[in-house]
């Protein structure tokens, strides 16, 4: 069992608390990283049981993040990575989907639907 | 030296050959019996030979020169002229012969060498012949001018009164005799005449091109010519100036063919219709220096040149050319001259049918051209249009060049080239910019047809440069105009010089018009694609732009929503009604300038075309039911019913079922906004090839006037009432372009106060 429940990759302070909201609620434990390059230190030590990824980040891109996560070794590399992005034009959710995303979830965004996403993912875990 | 020979003085024994001598002279024939008639005294005299020769006068009747007719050795026996180094001598090489020719009388020389008059050339003839001592008989019948009879010795005579006199009675008896042989030379001459005109005649008639003309002269009259030629005036040249071209040449020199020789320069072009003679063309007394240069050049010492007549319109020229010096006698010029009216006929009916062949030629190949500028669609094949005929005008490079907007000198860019075998070094000019001065845009012609491109005063030295660095001679240039402006130039091009004809001239004006409205057009092309390509740079910068704000916009949105959310969830606790309510507006403006947002990308993508349906088959009540779902919500929180008529059949519908749900999902929300009080219904069903939606409310309704209106972007009807709905006006607009990009229709039905009914068609599968 994992001492995190979810990595936050996320640049904006007032989105990132309503995840922390969220989490708050659910229990979940939450770390929020500004950047892919701190996702990747944060991710290698304390591995998360679910990530969720900004695609729009100040150094490299959450798509770059999401396929360098995935190039790393299980279980690291197999990790339930949700991308939460404001990229809602045409051809957005194929992209996050095809970089390696789970999931897509366009902003802003019903709570419930995260929260049912959350539950989904970690309890299927459990 | 001195002779010791016994003259015999006797008058009686010289009486006696005279007598001897004219029986024989009187069955003479020609030369070689006159000659040999004279044996009796050759023999007595002990002469070393004999020679006669035909003399021939210019127009003032003065002799010019002598033509050796027959020759004789000590016996009377004819030597071949073959074996005599001359045959025929100008006069005015020995003025002293021609000094003692003209006083008519017996000229005894007793001793060349010691002669007074004698001059140095005479010597040297003489000593080449070997003899010392000459009696020269003019020969003079009737003022006319017949020819020269010689005996020569050896040695140095002495020559008494009495010999002196029976020189003087036999010059009498030969000139009667040479007079006669002379004429019944002429009237054979005069039969053969016209027995040869007779089968020129037919020939002739019978000639299709000027090289069977020619060629029939050739055969049956060539007047001792090596050379004749046909020249035909062909008008006026390009510097307005006349010529004549060589259309035929018989015998040799047959490279003349197609030389132009202008008025004058160097030979004058005939003023009447009589024949011109030159009979020596190094006597430049009769020709200019330069044509005497030119038919020296060839090898031509006398030329007679008779005009070709057609009614009163000179039409050109026939002319003869002998190698050696020589008169034509008044025979041969009329022989000529009957030749030359046959072949005017002739000359006249091959022109206007190479004329009229050669319109047909024109014509065919201005079609030829336009046809493919027709089909030119780049700068090469709008070269290669004019392909076939540079090859016929065996040019070496066609150029095409646009005109750069560049001050204060005119640049011409070349865009297009095509070239000869010969020609393939001019490729280097493809891509080249070339800089004239700004006058080269005024060139106020049509076009321009250089001959020589180093001579030529249009041109200025910055546009001689051109031609002269790569070693063209020849140029046309054809202007290219949109209107009065240049646009470009084309331009064919000669290593070599060529000569223009007028045929050329006529091609390239057909075609201009043609050319320079293909070369605008491409240009137009050009400069839109440019523009096209702006556009789509533009389209992008939009598009990029669009999904910056959205997504620049959504980040805020997104914790504004969230955040509400998350309160009106409890998730921060427990609330009071009134901060519920209030939490609530947020959270509802935070939607609505979603909505808004969405809308705004939606307009922008179906505006640039880049918004494209995924159609799939789909059930369109499936759609439907998931719109409802989300407005049975927004009914909910209004106090609204909601209906539903859906078919328990499927309604099969080739959709993209994300937009159709949107259509009805605004027109849902659009009557729930609208309707205060009351039912909002949705009701489908397949009618007519056509699967229909339709919401009804019992809203305040719409005016008729509005109803064409309410479609268009940012329409709302107007009126504090509806203003305050809120919404940016643009769900309608966008239903309407989903529901056309389908190829359904929209339309509403409605009137004031009676609420109303949206209606969507889209096609059945």
């Amino acid at each position: 069992m994992s001492a995190l429940d979810v990595l936050y990759v996320e640049d904006s302070p007032s989105n990132a608390l309503v995840i922390q909201r969220v989490c708050e609620h659910m229990g979940l434990s939450l770390r929020v990283v500004g950047n892919a390059s701190d996702a990747i230190a944060s991710l290698l030590e304390t591995p998360p049981r679910l990530i969720l990824m900004d695609i729009s980040l100040p150094d490299v891109d959450g798509l770059a993040a999401t396929r360098l996560v995935r190039s790393l070794p299980p279980p690291l590399g197999s990790l339930p990575i949700i991308a939460i992005t404001a990229s809602a034009m045409a051809g957005d959710r194929e992209r996050c989907l095809a970089a390696g995303c789970d999931e897509y979830l366009a902003k802003p965004f019903p709570v419930r639907a995260l929260v049912d996403i959350l539950r989904a993912y970690l309890q299927q875990e459990n | 030296m001195l002779s010791s020979a016994p003259h015999p003085s006797d008058r009686r024994i010289l009486a006696d050959l005279l007598v001897q001598i004219d029986s024989s002279l009187l069955r003479a024939q020609n030369g070689t019996e006159i000659l040999s008639a004279l044996r009796p005294a050759l023999m007595h005299f002990q002469c070393k030979g004999a020679t006669l020769y035909f003399l021939y006068t210019d127009a003032s009747n003065r002799p010019i020169y002598a033509s050796l007719v027959a020759a004789s050795d000590a016996l009377g026996e004819p030597i071949p002229l073959a074996q005599l180094p001359t045959t025929t001598f100008r006069l005015a090489d020995y003025p002293f012969v021609a000094q003692t020719i003209e006083q008519r009388q017996p000229y005894f020389i007793e001793d060349i060498f010691a002669h007074p008059q004698a001059d140095d050339q005479m010597r040297a003839f003489a000593r080449a012949e070997g003899y010392t001592a000459v009696v020269a008989l003019p020969l003079v019948s009737n003022e006319r001018w017949l020819g020269l009879l010689a005996l020569i010795w050896r040695e140095r005579q002495t020559f008494s009164d009495a010999v002196r006199i029976f020189f003087k009675t036999l010059q009498a008896n030969v000139a009667s005799v040479v007079a006669g042989y002379r004429s019944s030379i002429e009237r054979e001459e005069a039969y053969r005449e016209i027995e040869r005109l007779y089968r020129i005649g037919s020939l002739v008639n019978a000639a299709q091109s000027y090289a069977e003309l020619v060629q029939a002269v050739g055969q049956y009259a060539p007047l001792g010519s090596v050379s004749i030629s046909i020249s035909h005036f062909e008008g006026y040249d390009l510097q307005q100036a006349r010529y004549a071209e060589v259309m035929a040449v018989w015998g040799s020199h047959p490279e003349r063919v197609g030389m132009r020789i202008y008025d004058g320069a160097p030979l004058p072009f005939p003023t009447d219709f009589q024949p011109h003679m030159v009979t020596d063309t190094s006597d430049l007394s009769q020709l200019s220096s330069a044509a005497s240069h030119l038919l020296r050049s060839y090898g031509f010492a006398a030329y007679l040149s008779v005009p070709l007549t057609f009614g009163k319109t000179v039409l050109g020229t026939l002319n003869f050319f002998s190698e050696t010096p020589r008169r034509y006698s008044s025979a041969e010029q009329r022989l000529a001259k009957g030749v030359a009216e046959l072949v005017a006929v002739a000359v006249d009916r091959i022109r206007l049918r190479e004329a009229s062949s050669r319109a047909q030629r024109r014509t065919e190949r201005i079609a030829q051209i336009n046809a493919a500028l027709l089909m030119a669609s780049d700068e090469a094949e709008i070269v290669s249009a004019f392909a076939d005929y540079a090859a016929e005008l065996e040019a070496d490079a066609i150029f095409l060049g646009y005109i750069e907007p560049t001050e204060p000198d005119c640049t011409v860019r070349i865009v297009g080239v095509h070239t000869s075998q010969a020609g393939k070094g001019l490729e280097a000019l493809l891509g080249m910019r070339l800089q004239f001065d700004a006058g080269f845009k005024k060139h106020a012609q049509q076009f321009i047809l250089i001959e020589d491109a180093h001579q030529d005063s249009r041109l200025t030295d910055r546009e001689r440069a051109v031609p002269f660095a790569y070693g063209v001679q020849s140029l046309a240039v054809l202007f290219l105009r949109s209107g009065h402006e240049l646009i470009g130039v084309l331009s064919f091009n000669w290593l070599a010089q060529h000569l223009f004809s007028p045929d050329e001239a006529a091609v390239f004006e057909a075609v201009l018009p043609s050319l320079a409205a293909v070369v605008g057009r491409r240009q137009l092309w050009l400069e839109q694609a440019q523009t096209l390509d702006k556009l789509r740079q533009m389209d992008r910068l939009k598009d990029e732009f669009l999904s910056n704000m959205s997504h620049e916009l959504r980040t805020p949105l997104n914790a504004v929503i969230g955040l509400s959310d998350v309160i009106l969830e409890g998730m921060d606790g427990d609330l009071t009604p009134r901060l519920r309510h209030d939490i609530q507006t947020i959270h509802d403006a935070g939607q609505q300038l979603l909505s808004i947002v969405n809308d705004v990308l939606d307009i922008a993508k179906i505006e640039g075309g880049s918004l494209t349906l995924r159609l799939r088959a789909v059930d369109l009540r499936e759609p439907l039911r998931e719109a409802l779902k989300t407005a049975q919500v927004m009914a909910d929180g209004k106090g609204l019913s909601l209906s539903a008529h859906l078919p328990d059949q499927p309604i099969w519908v080739s959709a993209d079922a994300n937009r159709v749900r949107q259509v009805a999902l605004n027109l849902l929300s659009n009557a729930i906004k609208f309707t205060d009080a009351g039912r909002v219904s949705l009701h489908a069903y397949a009618q007519d090839g056509q699967a229909i939606f339709c919401v009804q409310d019992q809203g305040i309704g719409i005016a008729p006037e509005y109803h064409a209106v309410i479609f268009e972007q940012f329409r709302q009807v107007e009126g504090s009432l509806h203003r305050r709905k809120g919404g940016a006006g643009l769900g309608l607009a966008i239903s309407k372009r989903l529901v056309e990009l389908h190829g359904g229709r929209i339309w509403l039905e409605s009137a004031l106060g009676k609420g109303a009914t949206f209606y969507v068609s889209l096609p059945s599968l």
